[in-house]
């Protein structure tokens, strides 16, 4: 019943992060039709002013490129990395500040248990998210009259779902630290400012840094075959993950309310 | 096991601040046990700890022989009592019935009998959001969902605070009734004459230390107010004996209030040439008035 | 007081005890619910013929001699005749709101006194001959008194004859303005 709990409580969010994650797969399957065409006149032009970016002729050429550089690269992974911290927080602290939490603390349940399940929780519907567009971009891209293969969106998904995982952990961590209803969302959120703006200005200049820019961990290569997911990355970041789940729960553990 | 509950020099402090000092307290099995004291006197501490929401700065406790500062232990201690806290706010988002699924997901003891028979007796509308209840509600189901959990041991913070009389007669009743099965109720509240009505022995705390330990019919057995008409000046120091608590001296009237040896004051009184003396019976609120003010 | 007690006592045995109870409370079980408990009906019962009120813990006199006291006159004026069963303790506990401990210490002390016996398994029932032995111990006393009063006007001098005319005159002239109970 925990579980059960926990899936209550974060319904609508799921639920409103779905239809979010679907009308914007939605939206760049449908916007392709449209951009290409004036990608191929703004190109043809030749005007020396325009800006022409180096992925253009990729994005022309190749939907699976346009759809990873739009989606799994950039605009929905902003979102999912948006939904996995709103979707994360939470827990004692947060039930501390809304008055339930002397309700909680008198079942019988450990806080570890507590911890757990919300996790767990947090954990499927991130991925559920993740895997959204690799069911709803093959059947939209049916209407433009593009094919995308569904195993690639699962890969990608998982890739971002599996390297995104520390955010989870660091929602998750950081509502048992921050007392409030709503701070530890907050504080998250400004704290992803670091890896989308810092590190990437600094990754655009120093090639190694890409490595730990994790938007671009993130989002993989953009035709990816299930050899080349790379699992390492996956099973460093899910090291950390565990590693700040660990420390939320020895945190939980020694909370006095 | 006939005590349930004890403790043993239970302490809390906060920074500088001993909230908890010193709790010595035992509750024996199928007692109705008061546990009163005045706000911020250290009582939500006290209950805090014991159900493992806090950990004891010093000293220990066990409930049901399990110690209640070690984790796991707790956590059976919780699957054998039933707390209801001062704060009686749910789940807002859920509705009765489904917290009701929820709650009873922890009991394999839950009495389902006990809960319709409840449900229909508070008057408790299944289907309604929680949030849309209101304050009286609330406090009816935090109820429902200890009284039905089918515990051998109940901890009661302020059960019915903010209940209309009707409301508070049931819930008065149903604490009788489970005390009349042999479960055990500890019951901190405010509600002074009603805690007088049920309950078979006091333990009062005030500043963070137990100022009162005795079963109720030995108090309200012992404790008098004792008037004295004395027609020569009269000062406190001439009533300073064993078991006098306070001393009022108005005009010729000395009023007194004894925890016991009533009978060696009526003599000093007589010996002091009393015209008349009286002694008159105390309610429990006006003991524990006293007993708070003589602990300063 | 119906509606209120309603549903109290879940325990139904009627058939047990049928021929322990006045007829007034069988009567008053054919008209009640169905759902209605034999328990609740007693409590009520005892409620409505005024044995059984509430204690007021206020008043200076312990709960627990309030209710023996209330007893006592019960059963002294008839209103619990004798081998009627009393509630059980968890019903006037539940009835009159006050721990289960003050019932059972009241039927312990009423069950020394000889007021009321309690049988095993079954319950609490008024004595048989309590109201009797009472009546008898009161004439007991009396008996003595008069013994030594007699003793003592004989040693005044005083004749049979004019013993039990004074009696007569006394008896007589102090007629008890509230009559006798």
């Amino acid at each position: 019943m925990l579980l059960y709990k926990a899936w209550v409580e974060s319904r609508w969010r799921f639920i409103c992060g779905a239809v979010a994650v679907t009308a914007l797969s939605i939206l760049f399957v449908r916007l392709h039709p449209i951009l290409i065409p004036q990608w191929r006149a703004g190109l043809a032009l030749q005007d020396p002013h325009a800006i022409k970016p180096r992925w253009l002729p990729l994005g022309i050429s190749d939907y699976r490129f346009y759809i990873w550089h739009f989606l799994f690269d950039f605009r929905l992974q902003n979102l999912w990395v948006l939904l996995a911290i709103v979707l994360s927080f939470g827990g004692l602290l947060r039930e501390h500040a809304n008055g339930t939490v002397t309700f909680s603390l008198s079942l019988p349940v450990t806080r570890n248990r507590w911890l757990l399940s919300r996790v767990l929780i947090a954990f499927l519907e991130t991925t559920a998210l993740a895997w959204i567009p690799a069911v709803v971009v093959p059947i939209a891209s049916v209407s433009v009259g593009q094919s995308y293969p569904i195993g690639q969106g699962l890969a990608h998904g998982l890739l971002m779902a599996g390297v995104g995982s520390i955010f989870v952990g660091l929602a998750a961590f950081l509502s048992l630290i921050l007392r409030g209803e709503y701070t530890p969302l907050v504080v998250t959120l400004a704290m992803l400012a670091v890896p989308y703006l810092v590190l990437q200005e600094w990754a655009r200049r120093v090639s190694c840094a890409r490595k730990i820019d994790i938007a671009h961990v993130m989002a993989g290569a953009w035709l990816l075959t299930w050899g080349d997911v790379p699992w390492l990355a996956i099973a460093m970041v899910c090291l950390l993950t565990v590693l700040l789940l660990g420390l939320a729960a020895r945190q939980g553990r020694r909370l006095e309310f | 096991m006939d005590t349930i509950l004890e403790t043993d020099k239970l302490s809390k402090r906060f920074g500088d601040f001993e909230a908890v000092s010193g709790l010595n307290l035992r509750v024996r099995k199928g007692s109705i046990c008061a546990f009163l004291g005045q706000n911020g006197a250290g009582k939500t501490t006290t209950l805090r700890m014991l159900l493992g929401m806090m950990r004891p700065s010093q000293g220990s406790g066990h409930i049901l022989g399990l110690r209640i500062d070690d984790e796991a232990e707790s956590v059976r201690i919780r699957e054998r009592v039933a707390f209801v806290a001062e704060d009686k706010r749910l789940y807002d988002y859920m509705t009765v019935r489904q917290i009701l699924r929820f709650t009873k997901s922890f009991f394999p003891g839950w009495r389902t009998d006990r809960e319709s028979d409840l449900l229909r007796r508070l008057d408790l509308p299944l289907g309604c959001k929680i949030r849309k209840l209101s304050k009286g509600m609330r406090t009816k189901l935090a109820l429902l969902l200890a009284f039905a959990r089918g515990s051998e041991f109940f901890i009661l913070d302020e059960p019915t605070e903010g209940l209309d009389p009707v409301a508070t007669e049931m819930v008065l009743q149903i604490v009788v009734s489970l005390a009349s099965d042999g479960v055990t109720v500890f019951v901190s509240s405010q509600q002074i004459a009603e805690i007088e009505q049920i309950a078979d022995h006091i333990l009062m705390i005030h500043k963070g230390k137990l100022v009162l330990d005795s079963p109720l019919d030995r108090i309200k057995d012992e404790y008098r107010q004792v008037q004295a008409v004395i027609h020569c000046p009269v000062q406190n120091c001439d009533f300073e004996l064993d078991g006098v608590e306070r001393v009022y001296v108005d005009g010729s009237t000395v009023s007194m209030i004894v925890s016991h040896n009533v009978d060696a004051v009526m003599d000093r009184a007589y010996k002091m040439n009393a015209v008349s003396v009286e002694v008159a019976p105390l309610t429990l609120k006006e003991i524990f008035l006293e007993t708070v003010k003589a602990s300063g | 007081m119906l509606t209120r007690s309603c549903d109290l006592f879940p325990a139904n045995r009627l058939s047990q005890i049928r021929h322990r109870l006045p007829r007034r409370i069988l009567n008053l079980k054919e008209a009640c619910p169905p759902a209605f408990a034999l328990d609740n009906v007693v409590a009520l019962y005892y409620i409505s013929a005024t044995v059984f009120r509430k204690p007021n813990p206020a008043s200076g006199i312990p709960i627990y001699l309030q209710i023996e006291e209330q007893i006592r006159h019960a059963i002294e004026t008839g209103a619990l005749a004798a081998g009627i069963q009393l509630p059980s303790i968890r019903s006037l506990a539940e009835t009159l709101v006050i721990n289960p401990h003050t019932v059972a210490r009241v039927y312990r002390d009423l069950e020394s006194e000889g007021a009321i016996e309690i049988r095993h398994g079954l319950g609490a029932f008024v004595a048989e001959a309590w109201r009797e032995r009472v009546r008898t111990d009161r004439m007991r006393s009396a008996q003595k008194l008069v013994r030594t009063v007699v003793r003592q006007l004989k040693a005044l001098g005083l004749e049979e004859d004019e013993i039990r005319r004074l009696v007569e005159a006394e008896s007589s002239e102090h007629e008890p303005v509230a009559g006798r109970r």
